[in-house]
């Protein structure tokens, strides 16, 4: 369907609809919001991390000065089990309903217990301290082997591990398991002439968008509700409140805000359900934003991990067996990333025989969320760590190891079906001949490489064009604008009508303005959502070509149209001015009406993405401390429509891994308290940790999107943990196989490798 | 709590409003205000979203008590366009794809101006270390360092 | 004929087969075929699983066609961030 042409405006690096608003402080996120009457929503969360919640008083709180209304876990309506099949991504509605309110059990440190609305947030915050809750304390659960040991409490109690070939006979906190095996894995072993095994572990960790969750809520007498929701999915939203409180989907109306930074972290409800109760207990509209504190503690981070690999190979360097055992923290109730966390461990390269196993582990921690790629960098940066190890031991240069069995068109992804086009070899090709991978380095420096993967996914989306009296083009559609996709979809329609991009406007309309649309998240606007506005604008051409064949009394058949123009076939004898769209726009009342374009698709085909990366770090061995000196993201996107925003995820994802890889992790208390959430001890990267992050653009296109589009959101952080704890092993001779490599784990490697060095001299 | 008066200065204008003692000047601008530019990432001097200036001097706007700002001249992300034109900063940032989600973009503007108002010319590495209070999760800073040296060059008067 | 794949988790579904050859041309003709074999299999998959045809990955599939030769993979749905 990828067509081989000239692009006019695909490509260009031009400045977004939505910039100015964004650069002058004039666009509206979640927080910016305000209702004549609005009230505020504050929530009281659990001081333990693990309690039955034994009684509830909220009669002093309802008294004080200012309080509208206080709702408990009591006060929404029951939900039953039930899976969550519209959106991405499993999970069940009983389990989303128990973590936005708790009912009888508290499942996490910072689990909300009840709710307060009053006219100011110092009225809501001094009601919620005289909200009386009785607690009896449980064990909390707070790492994986705990978890996953024999006699461990249950977090869930009644849960039956699923995914077993016979029914479990005794309750578990492994939640689900998965086994993915091709060949017979123990004969590959037996075939390698090297094999080698390690255990790496990532801790919690956290999105980090600087947008906490927020919306405004109001719901009128008939029970019909309005959210302002920053979100990655109004639709979701939508459905999941709706499902929570017992609503029709037909009377939540969501109007998304702009939103300030998601990844994944806004594709599930918390605060507003709660504030459309609380507005429907006090009759006024209700604004809920959580505090930083709290989207640490009570949104969704992303798994902890153990993940124990196993790779056997030929001394050629040919791949004869992989196996991991893959174990995934899923917060409080089921639904961690273990599965895609599996599905993409060995997803880049050809091996006949591999095991590859998966643990869903519920602990008393907050309920995991989806992070951007999720669960492909816990798994990968395991497996891209130990082909490091192997390739050293090996004699063989990382990138030329993973060429060596790299997957490529018609080889079988480790996950099941076989690759269509991808551009893994390209990107490793690249990677050798970047000039950044020959760059002489220094004393204490080292240069680290891996590759990163993604599906990238398609599913549903809508999109409408309408053509304006004087010819401009609105698209709307319902995707979230979390990166600069109005501008992907601008470039789109404009180059499908063949007008300047400048007269082309996109609106990112409501549930009841914009055909159903799945969630910003999986990589898939700028391929999904960018599919139905390119349909759309081709709905738009027939109906031009009609306008103007009726215009001309010809046939419909006769018309062609070209460069934003109607004009006749080659050969058809007709003595008429080619029509602009401008023109066909103005003359639209006498030929049939306004000129309304639409599409509706559920996308297939989305082009998977790989990507290596190569970091260079130089390691303080007083300190500990590990500076990237140079970091290089190659990475095929198919086709870039926009190449500053392209980059710019290749870039921020690149950021994010090397946050993850070297600075980031929940820090938790033995009681299950996290002890550093707040961005000054939770440290993301800021300016001066970073260089310059170098990018190359490869473009191998998918055969399955008119421009060759793949996706390229999700993959840039995926390569990143294993490149930096590559490039720290290179740099120290030391192999730590455990992130983050924060400088005290830096300097207490270096210190531990150090003694025993000295005690074997001295042995 | 009785709330106070304050009198002060916004983006060069007359204003005045009433705040609990308690208030920060983030809240003030924001919900009292309607000065919804300045925006809140952390209320703990964390992240830089609410940078503004006061008297000049780049602050974080939830580390200042409203009642701070009596007699003082506040300056927001509101005030840096100068009527219908984009002030430079905001016009290479633009350019430069310098913003994806955009909420951490005003607390980098005002930032940046103030880096610029008193180093028209910063290395790279000044640059990064005065931007180092505004946390962007979205970018990896690649390409907000490139739109002030290229905003800085242009208020230098050199050619781009 | 298409080649059908079943991972190991979805195998009890299928009496424990994990490849199968379908004469079908469409993946609303596979979930009848494959009801007619293993009663009840179409509940436990539509919605829960996704599919990918030839390799294109689908979330929803139903009316997609599947050519003579196809292979036909059931997997686990993906999520995105």
């Amino acid at each position: 369907m990828s067509e081989a042409r000239d692009f006019r405006s695909i490509g260009q690096r031009v400045i977004r609809p939505d910039g100015v608003d964004k650069v002058t402080g004039r666009a509206a996120f979640g927080a910016d919001y305000a209702l004549p009457g609005m009230i505020y929503g504050r929530v009281l969360r659990s001081p333990h991390a693990h309690a039955r919640i034994v009684s509830i008083d909220t009669k002093k709180a309802a008294r004080m000065p200012g309080v509208l209304a206080v709702v408990t876990g009591a006060d929404f309506p029951s939900v039953g089990s039930e899976e969550i099949t519209g959106g991405e991504g499993a999970g069940n509605y009983k389990d989303l309903a128990t973590n936005v309110m708790a009912r009888d059990k508290a499942l996490y440190h910072g689990h909300a217990v009840a709710a307060v609305a009053a006219t100011s947030v110092a009225e809501a915050e001094a009601a919620l301290a005289a909200i009386k809750v009785k607690y009896e304390k449980l064990k909390p659960l707070l790492d994986l082997d705990a978890a996953m040991a024999d006699d461990a409490v249950l977090v869930e109690e009644g849960l039956f591990t699923s995914g077993l070939p016979e029914k479990p006979t005794k309750p578990s906190n492994v939640a689900t398991v998965m086994e993915l095996k091709r060949g017979d894995v123990e004969a590959g072993f037996r075939e390698a002439d090297i094999v080698v095994e390690a255990t790496y572990r990532t801790p919690t960790v956290h999105q980090g968008y600087i947008e906490p969750h927020a919306c405004l809520a109001t719901i009128n007498q008939g029970g019909q509700a309005t959210i302002w929701a920053s979100t990655q999915g109004h639709f979701d939203v939508r459905s999941s409140t709706a499902k929570v409180l017992g609503l029709n989907v037909s009377d939540v109306r969501v109007i998304p805000t702009e939103i300030g930074g998601g990844f994944g972290g806004k594709t599930t409800i918390y605060v507003e359900p709660v504030a459309v109760l609380l507005s429907k207990r006090s009759g006024r509209p209700v604004k809920m934003t959580m505090s930083r504190e709290e989207v640490f503690r009570a949104s969704g981070p992303a798994s902890a991990t153990k993940c124990v690999i196993k790779i056997g190979a030929r001394k050629d360097g040919t791949l004869t067996a992989m196996s991991a055992w893959l174990a995934y923290e899923a917060g409080a109730f089921r639904g961690s990333s273990m599965a895609p966390g599996a599905m993409c461990v060995f997803a880049p390269y050809k091996v006949d025989n591999f095991l590859i196993r998966g643990f869903d582990v519920l602990v008393n921690k907050p309920k995991v969320a989806a992070y951007r790629a999720p669960g492909a960098p816990q798994s990968m940066y395991a497996c891209e760590s130990l082909l490091d190890e192997l390739a050293a031991k090996l004699g063989m240069d990382p990138i030329d190891l993973r060429l060596k069995n790299a997957v490529e068109e018609g080889a079988q992804a480790a996950y099941g079906p076989k690759f269509n086009a991808i551009g893994f070899r390209e990107c490793l090709e690249a990677a050798k001949r970047h000039p950044n991978y020959k760059i002489p380095l220094g004393q204490d420096e080292g240069r680290g490489v891996a590759a990163g993967f993604w599906f990238n996914a398609g599913m549903q989306s809508s999109a409408e064009i309408h053509i304006n009296e004087d010819g401009t083009v609105t698209v709307i559609e319902g995707n979230p604008d979390i990166g600069g996709s109005r501008a992907s979809m601008a470039l789109m329609a404009a180059e499908e009508l063949g007008v300047p991009y400048e007269r082309v406007r996109v609106q990112i309309a409501d549930t009841e303005s914009a055909g159903y649309t799945n969630t910003t998240g999986g990589s898939r606007v700028t391929f999904a959502t960018g599919m139905a506005v390119i349909q759309a604008a081709r709905d738009i051409i027939g109906q031009c070509k009609q306008r103007a064949a009726a215009t001309w009394g010809i046939d419909a058949d006769m018309v062609d149209w070209a460069d934003g123009k109607a004009i006749p076939k080659p050969g058809v004898n007709a003595d008429v001015k080619p029509l602009t769209l401008a023109a066909i726009a103005a003359n639209a009342g006498r030929t049939g009406g306004p000129l309304l374009g639409r599409a509706s698709l559920n996308a297939r085909g989305a082009g998977p993405g790989f990507s290596v990366n190569i970091a260079d770090v130089r390691v303080d061995r007083d300190t500990g401390k590990v500076d990237v000196l140079r970091f290089t993201a190659i990475q095929d996107v198919g086709k870039a429509i926009h190449p500053g925003y392209v980059e710019g995820q290749m870039q921020g994802g690149a950021a994010q891994g090397i946050g993850w890889a070297l600075n980031e992790e929940y820090v938790y208390s033995k009681d299950g308290v996290m002890e550093n959430a707040g961005f000054l001890d939770y440290r993301i990267p800021v300016a001066s940790d970073l260089p310059m992050i170098d990018t190359q653009i490869i473009e191998v296109p998918n055969p399955s999107h008119p421009y060759g589009v793949r996706g390229c959101g999700e993959t840039p952080i995926v390569a990143p943990l294993a490149a930096v704890a590559n490039a720290t092993h290179a740099a120290t001779g030391v192999r730590i196989r455990e992130l983050p490599l924060s400088p005290p784990r830096v300097l207490a490697a270096l210190d531990n490798a150090a003694g025993s060095a000295a005690g074997k001299a001295a042995g | 709590m009785t709330k106070v008066h304050v009198s002060t200065t916004i983006n060069g204008q007359p204003a005045e409003f009433l705040c609990e003692p308690s208030q920060s000047l983030l809240d003030v601008l924001r919900e009292d205000l309607q000065l919804t530019g300045t925006k809140e990432g952390c209320a703990t001097g964390d992240c830089g979203a609410c940078s503004i200036t006061l008297d000049g001097t780049l602050v974080c706007s939830c580390l200042v008590l409203g009642v701070e700002a009596a007699g003082k001249s506040l300056g927001t992300i509101e005030g840096i366009a100068k009527g219908d034109e984009l002030h430079p900063i905001q016009q290479k940032f633009l350019e430069h794809a310098a913003l994806q989600c955009g909420v951490c973009t005003p607390g980098l503007i005002v930032a940046t101006k103030s880096l610029l108002d008193a180093n028209p010319a910063p290395s790279e590495e000044e640059i990064r270390y005065y931007l180092a209070g505004n946390l962007c999760r979205c970018t990896g800073y690649d390409k907000i360092v490139r739109a002030v040296q290229d905003a800085a060059k242009t208020m230098r008067g050199e050619a781009a | 004929m298409a080649r059908v794949y079943f991972p190991d988790h979805l195998a009890s579904l299928t009496e424990g087969v994990r490849e199968l050859e379908a004469h079908v041309s469409s993946f609303r003709d596979l979930l009848e075929w494959l009801e007619g074999r293993y009663p009840g299999i179409s509940d436990k998959l539509i919605g829960k699983v996704a599919v990918a045809i030839d390799g294109d990955i689908i979330h929803d599939p139903f009316l997609d066609p599947i050519e003579p030769g196809s292979e036909v993979h059931f997997l686990y749905r993906i999520e995105g961030g």
